[in-house]
């Protein structure tokens, strides 16, 4: 422990701690550019120069540790002449193109020209250029812009495990980019587009598609596999236009893969389904709610609620899995309950890109695979999807609810399979739903609100951005009208009350709390 | 004649071979150093006050006590062959004509805090200093003052001469260490100094090729024969490299202390066609420049930094009134610019724009305002940057205008060099 006064304030830090960390962890804000938590310390952009009693020198705050009795000063007139000297020097060879740069709004050197830089520029002399250099797919690199802070180099190297990035010419020709031009295609590219502090790195799937200021953030979680990386989720005018990482310590710190973020296109997909269809023509969703719970009814009715099959899935929330196995095993009286779980083998890059630090992409790419079993299974044996697919197909099945997945992905046939009624609920336009007799809109992981449970068991709380495509909705309100059209007398309104009653039911689950869920998750015990 | 020491064999046929420095008493100081404790060889160079002959002034002795006595990782001396610092040339003749004064002070550094393996980081360019070192390596280590067991005293040491990637900021120590270890050489951030972590990691040192090859005459005779060269606090001979308009420019050995005055007039016989002095850059570029009636200074680290210049590697550059001011100030920026290695901000971004409005001035488009802007561009870097590069470049250029400001005033008002200069092609 030392103690130590900055700016007037008395603060304690840890030994070991730089001045900058201690600082931050107080809500002292003293501005830095290459600084990244993550990353390697080197204390070049000189931004976080701070004046300490008794030391001649300007001192960096990130690469100074903390002394007990030390006392720093932030905000000296000598502490901000040489700010704003720093900052000038960032400027003057910089474009100032910010009306035109995807960084704008939320470029650090913006801010902190804002708050600390000059008016006027004294620069009179030619501004440097650099040659264009293309990085590949994910990538678009500007080095004007770039203030050589070598975050993007440190990422590279100290987290994703790739050289791909170098520091080449000397002086302020000094170019980061890769060698001969080679394109960056790792897993993790678009990372870089966060770590660079301004605009010299953007991605190229979201260049020139939106403001920052006048998009919506919302944190929530990546569908994309069994991690559950924290995102931000950025909406305008009701598209999502892109993922970022939102920081969690346990589950992904500040990264997100490259195929996490791509997700959103599928939500943006042209093919969603807006509609309920009938044998592939729309009709009113409310009517095709009706007729489903007509015939499933009359099943019941008629002693075959049994010949019902349902299948749930991994790719839903665990209140959709919830709801959907209390419809099957106490509306419908079936036995036939399966889920589609992640496969483990599905490999999300050669064993060569595989990155130094465990915060990326896993095999499994379905978000819930472990909290379906927690729900759909609750302790009791399920049948496996393909088990229940070739039970249909003998023939002993009469009916099958298939929410969320197309199964002619589970086959690999053309082909569901021959039943007298086949419901489904479908995000796009798949062959499932094309096929079913009744088929109705659901809504994508970032379109509802809800909890995942990731494969190390931690529950985490997903946020709805954007409304769903037409009728479309959740998975567990689907399964409710059913059950209220058939008589079952549900009452649940909201995301929050079926956890509830999972926090109620589901062995393990009895500390989760919707409401009250920490930014980081909660943990829960597999049964 | 003052005592000649570091060059005393320099002009001896076959100087550089083992057979001729073992002939006048070489690897003596390395025998008695290794008949006492390493402790007491610190204390000895310690006593002696022998000062860091690379440009810093730093005490040898000082720095060797900072190294870690018990260190899980291996310890490492580097020693600093790179002299890239425009005005200085002295190391590359001591490495050509005295190698193993250079390889027995290694030794006795090595042995003094505790390092097994030394590197002679020689510059790039020099290939025949790495070729002479290399051979002299090679001699020392048939004669046993290298590898196992050296002189049956039970210590292991080796050297190994790594030549530079040719870059002035090799120079500086822990770009040095960043090249020695085959990576980019950029200066890293302190704390940690190199004395806890250096090379590969390891506690290490980095001395001078000048400073080392003094070690074994410290040993021999003692830190009052060399306090008694010099003075108090700044013993022994110094190697001078005169350059510039001197009728006889060279390398001196004289010592510390000697008057300024007395080598450019008694030493180098006076001004190249006895034309009047203008200026003199003390101790390698990046020195602060002196004015004519500022050279009755003595050549020593404390007398400098009393006049505001510093004493710096001993790289003497004389300048005649011919001299435009203006030009000299803008190549010198223009060098430190070129070499800056672009890690930190002041540095990489200030340098250029001060050689850029310099060689502006130059060519006759200078405007009103400009030397406050250097002058403040100068504020700005200095002592805000990684390394001390930027310094280097701010202290020389602030100089610069400082003492020739009505020159500099002159160039802008009336557009052209006042001396009559044609602005510089570059
Ligand atoms: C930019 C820069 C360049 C330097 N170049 C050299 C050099 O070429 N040779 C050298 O001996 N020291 C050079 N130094 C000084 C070294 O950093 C270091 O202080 C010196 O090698 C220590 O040795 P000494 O204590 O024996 O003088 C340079 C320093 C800086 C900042
Ligand atoms: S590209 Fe971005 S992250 Fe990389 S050095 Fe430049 S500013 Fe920093
Ligand atoms: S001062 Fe110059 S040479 Fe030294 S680290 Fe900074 S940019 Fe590199």
């Amino acid at each position: 422990m030392a103690k130590l006064t900055i700016d007037g304030r008395e603060i304690e830090a840890q030994d070991g701690q730089s001045v900058l960390q201690a600082a931050l962890e107080c809500g002292i804000h003293i501005p830095h550019l290459c600084y990244h938590p993550a990353l390697k310390v080197v204390g070049s952009c000189r931004m976080c120069l701070i004046e300490i009693e008794k030391v001649p020198k300007l001192q960096v705050a990130c690469g100074t540790p903390v002394r007990d009795g030390m006392v720093v000063s932030t905000q000296s007139e000598r502490v901000r002449k040489a700010r704003r000297g720093v900052l000038e020097f960032l400027s003057i060879n910089h474009p100032l193109d910010c009306p035109v740069c995807d960084q704008a709004g939320e470029c650090k050197l913006q801010d902190y020209c804002f708050e600390y830089g000059q008016a006027e520029s004294r620069y009179q002399e030619d501004k440097r250029r650099f040659p264009e250099q293309d990085l590949g797919s994910t990538l678009v690199r500007d080095m004007n812009r770039c203030i050589h802070c070598t975050r993007c180099i440190r990422f590279l190297r100290d987290v994703a495990g790739a050289e791909a990035f170098t520091l080449y010419e000397r002086g302020n020709r000094t170019q980061v980019g890769t060698y001969l031009e080679t394109p960056v295609e790792t897993p993790f590219s678009m990372n870089l587009v966060d770590a660079c502090p301004v605009g010299a790195l953007t991605s190229k799937h979201f260049r020139f598609k939106g403001r920052s200021w006048l998009m919506e953030k919302t944190r929530t979680l990546c569908a994309g596999c069994s991690r559950g990386c924290n995102v931000y989720a950025w909406s305008q005018k009701g598209r999502v236009l892109r993922l970022t990482p939102a920081e969690n310590e346990w589950v992904n710190r500040f990264w997100l893969c490259d195929y996490g973020r791509l997700t959103v296109n599928d939500v943006n997909a042209d093919d969603r389904l807006g509609d309920a269809l009938r044998l592939g023509d729309c009709v009113d969703p409310e009517a095709a709610l009706d007729q489903a719970a007509a015939k499933l009814k009359a099943y019941v009715d008629a002693g075959a609620g049994d010949k019902i099959g349902v299948v749930a899935s991994a790719r839903l929330t665990n209140e959709d899995n919830y709801l959907i196995r209390k419809l099957a095993r106490e509306v419908l009286g079936t036995r036939h309950l399966a889920f589609v779980e992640g496969k483990e083998d599905d490999r999300p890059f050669e064993p060569s890109d595989r990155p130094l630090t465990e915060w990326f992409i896993r095999e499994d790419k379905m978000p819930i695979t472990w909290g379906a079993r927690d729900i759909i299974l609750s302790g009791e044996p399920a049948g496996d999807v393909l088990g229940l697919i070739a039970k249909a197909r003998r023939g002993e099945l009469k009916a099958l609810l298939v929410f969320g997945e197309d199964l002619t992905r589970v086959t690999g046939e053309d082909r569901v399979v021959e039943v007298e009624f086949l419901f489904a609920t479908g995000t796009h336009k798949t062959r499932t739903v094309e096929l079913a007799h009744i088929a109705v809109p659901e809504a994508t992981y970032l379109e509802k609100g809800g909890t995942f449970t990731n494969e190390e068991g931690r529950v985490q709380r997903l946020r709805p951005v954007v409304a769903p495509p037409g009728r479309a909705r959740s998975a567990w309100q689907t399964a409710r009208e059913l059950a209220g059209r058939m008589g079952a007398g549900w009452s649940y309104r909201a995301t929050a009350e079926v956890t509830a009653e999972i926090a109620a039911k589901v062995p393990g689950y009895q500390e989760v709390d919707f409401i009250e869920m920490p930014e980081e998750g909660q943990m829960v015990e597999h049964a | 004649m003052a005592e000649k020491v570091l060059t005393a064999r320099f002009e001896k046929l076959g100087s550089h071979r083992l057979e001729s420095y073992e002939r006048d008493h070489g690897y003596k100081a390395l025998k008695q150093a290794l008949s006492m404790k390493p402790e007491e060889v610190v204390e000895l160079v310690k006593a002696s006050g022998l000062r860091g002959r690379g440009g810093a002034g730093f005490p040898a002795g000082v720095k060797w006590g900072f190294v870690p006595k018990e260190s899980e990782q291996p310890k490492y001396l580097c020693v600093n062959a790179d002299e890239g610092e425009p005005g200085t040339f002295k190391d590359r003749y001591i490495m050509v004509l005295d190698p193993h004064a250079v390889i027995e002070g290694s030794i006795i550094a090595c042995y003094a805090f505790g390092a097994h393996a030394a590197y002679i980081y020689v510059r790039g360019e020099f290939k025949k200093p790495q070729r002479r070192m290399e051979s002299a390596l090679l001699e020392a280590r048939r004669a046993g003052y290298l590898g196992k067991n050296i002189l049956g005293s039970g210590f292991d040491v080796d050297i190994w001469v790594h030549p530079g990637a040719g870059s002035y900021i090799c120079g500086e120590e822990t770009a040095l260490i960043e090249s020695n270890e085959g990576k980019r050489g950029m200066p890293r951030l302190k704390p940690p100094f190199p004395a806890i972590v250096g090379l590969f990691g390891g506690p290490t040192v980095v001395n001078n090729v000048e400073t080392l090859a003094y070690v074994p005459h410290v040993i021999n005779r003692g830190p009052e024969w060399f306090i008694g060269l010099g003075s108090e606090k700044n013993g022994g001979t110094k190697l001078f490299g005169v350059s510039g308009h001197v009728k006889k420019p060279g390398l001196y050995e004289l010592p510390m202390g000697t008057p300024l005055r007395e080598i450019i007039y008694a030493v180098c016989g006076g001004i190249r066609g006895d034309k009047k002095l203008k200026a003199v850059i003390p101790g390698g570029s990046s020195t602060p420049v002196l004015k004519p009636d500022q050279i009755d200074v003595n050549m020593d680290f404390d007398s400098l930094a009393g006049i505001g210049s510093m004493f710096g590697s001993g790289g003497i550059i004389v300048m005649d009134e011919t001299t435009c001011m203006v030009r000299a100030a803008a190549r010198l920026a223009k060098f430190y610019a070129h070499e800056s290695c672009g890690q930190c901000t002041p540095c990489r971004e200030g340098t250029p724009w001060i050689a850029k409005i310099l060689s502006r001035i130059e060519g006759g488009h200078g405007r009103e305002g400009d030397l406050e802007l250097i002058l403040d561009i100068c504020d700005n870097i200095q002592g805000n940057t990684v390394c001390p590069a930027g310094d280097a470049c701010a202290m020389p250029v602030r100089a610069f205008i400082l003492q020739f400001r009505t020159e500099f005033e002159e160039h802008i008002e009336k557009k052209k060099c006042p001396i009559g200069r044609f602005p510089a092609p570059w």
